[in-house]
């Protein structure tokens, strides 16, 4: 017989509402198909439209927490007029043709105390939510890295997956206060009967639960193809060579620190290459990576590489966190170094907003983070050459391009 | 903690060790004797019984003594037994307390 399938109005935690809705739907010839699983969606065949019963049970004894009963509870429910027809969450979905056979269920103590392995299922799953939503939390705020993994590309990922969990969090809760109230008001000994009596009201055409689904199936196909092109985009580092950049750096070059045609580009495994990016929230980035030589105007020999994190933010409170996650980063790096603090001109003498410094963990390096206006600049720089740039001389020339407007 | 014993029987419980203090019987027939022994005031549902039957099997009031397909058959232990005693004379001292002897109504 050919499936109708209908998008579910309320979730498996508000068993009332479902089961008022299916028998709806049932006085309009439609009857939920037997074998099946409502989940976002429910399967319903089309019948003669007649008044049937409804009702959602939690399956007792040593049920696996899946909704499915055991043999013998379906086959003591048969017996007494009700079939088991489908699954929804943690509830099996019972109907009955038979108007004199009794309730499902007689005794709402009893009925409360089959909710019970439901609610401890759902505050595990609330305390779970809420402990990664903490860890997540404690990453973007005391670990300071949200920023910077934006700037990964894994950065939607990133965000769906913070956006999943947040839905998950508030479900959650919802769900768990809802099987409370609900388990309350047996426990209190609430006659069976007065389900028939109430009918839910709605003054909306969708209700908040399909707004959640849709909303929840968006982020997660979202989430999905995301991962399908972060595994088919992620073969390659995602950057061109410097060569073939077409626009103009916000920042000095190595090409363009030293004297006209001194500089000698190193070609090492991936250096020599930009990424340039448009990512959600921060803005505009580029991050680069140079190797090779050059000779100063007087004519210092200098060789090494180094990385630069740039980002031109939608706005300053944007620029300073970036910048603040780059300098926890950095102190992160410094604190397994061996080497001292560094010494820096004052950010006032330079034009910024502020300037830090610390020393790399390997290889003598220097990292700067600058920051002017809406726009941060991270540099690492290795020096591998007996002649030196000195941290004065490398946070100028970067200084001088970010007062550039 | 441990775990809380049944501490209240509700009626639906009351009934059903009443019903398996008559003899070994499955719940199909221990709802049917307690319909038809109230006369239909009271009626036992599936969900019910089932999930008296397995916190009884779980506080060890009934035993399982045998399995024939989906139907099981139970016979109230003596835990179980004496649950129904202690409840009956709640029940009876509940009832003196009001100034019933039902023990003189029923006779009359």
């Amino acid at each position: 017989m050919k499936r109708v399938y209908k998008l579910t109005p309320y979730p498996w935690y508000k068993p009332e509402e479902t089961e008022r809705w299916l028998e709806e739907k049932a006085r309009n010839g439609l009857f939920l198909s037997k074998g099946t699983v409502i989940r976002f969606f429910a399967a319903f065949e089309r019948q003669e439209p007649k008044a049937v019963r409804y009702r959602l049970a939690a399956p007792a004894g040593h049920s696996d927490g899946s909704g499915t009963p055991s043999g013998e509870e379906v086959g003591i429910a048969q017996e007494m007029g009700w079939t088991y027809t489908a699954r929804d969450g943690e509830f099996a979905v019972y109907r009955c043709d038979d108007t004199e056979a009794p309730e499902l269920n007689t005794d709402p103590e009893v009925e409360a105390m089959s909710l019970k392995r439901i609610r401890r299922r759902g505050m595990s799953g609330l305390f779970s939510s809420i402990f990664w939503l903490v860890l997540l939390a404690g990453l973007i705020t005391v670990g300071r890295v949200w920023l910077l993994l934006l700037m990964d590309e894994s950065g939607w990922m990133v965000l769906s997956a913070s956006l999943m969990g947040l839905i998950d969090l508030v479900v959650s809760a919802g769900k768990t206060f809802r099987l409370w109230k609900l388990y309350r008001r047996l426990k209190n000994g609430r006659p069976a009967k007065e389900r028939s009596l109430r009918t839910p009201r709605r003054t909306l055409p969708v209700t908040a639960a399909q707004l959640g689904n849709i909303l929840a199936l968006i982020t997660a196909v979202g989430m999905m193809v995301n991962c399908i092109g972060y595994f088919f985009t992620s073969k390659d580092s995602g950057g061109i060579p410097i060569s073939e950049y077409t626009d103009s750096f916000p920042f000095p070059t190595m090409a363009e620190m030293g004297k006209e045609g001194s500089f000698v580009q190193e070609d090492f495994q991936s250096y020599n290459e930009v990424q340039e990016q448009e990512v959600p929230l921060i803005g505009k980035t580029i991050r680069l990576s140079e190797n090779g030589r050059f000779e100063t105007k007087d004519g210092r020999k200098i060789q090494g590489f180094w990385f630069i994190d740039y980002a031109q933010c939608k706005n300053a409170w944007l620029a300073r966190e970036f910048a603040a996650e780059c300098s926890a980063e950095a102190q992160r790096q410094a604190r397994k170094s061996q080497s001292g603090s560094i010494d820096l001109p004052s950010a006032e003498s330079l034009g910024l907003d502020s300037i830090k410094g610390y020393p790399t963990e390997l290889l003598g390096g220097t990292t700067l983070i600058m920051l002017r206006g809406d726009r941060a600049v991270q540099i690492r720089f290795y020096q591998l050459s007996e002649d030196t740039l000195s941290v004065d001389e490398w946070a100028k020339m970067f200084a001088n391009a970010l007062n550039e407007e | 903690m441990p775990k809380k014993k049944l501490e209240l029987l509700t009626e639906s419980m009351f009934y059903l060790l009443m019903a398996f203090g008559q003899g070994e019987m499955c719940g199909i027939d221990a709802a049917a004797w307690i319909e038809k022994k109230t006369g239909g005031r009271m009626r036992i549902g599936p969900a019910t019984l089932y999930t008296i039957l397995a916190k009884f099997l779980e506080e060890h009031y009934l035993e399982e003594t045998d399995v024939s397909g989906r139907k099981r058959t139970y016979r109230l232990t003596a835990k179980g037994a004496q649950a129904y005693r202690d409840e009956v004379n709640r029940l009876t001292l509940c009832l003196r307390d009001a100034g019933i002897d039902w023990k003189k109504e029923e006779s009359e």
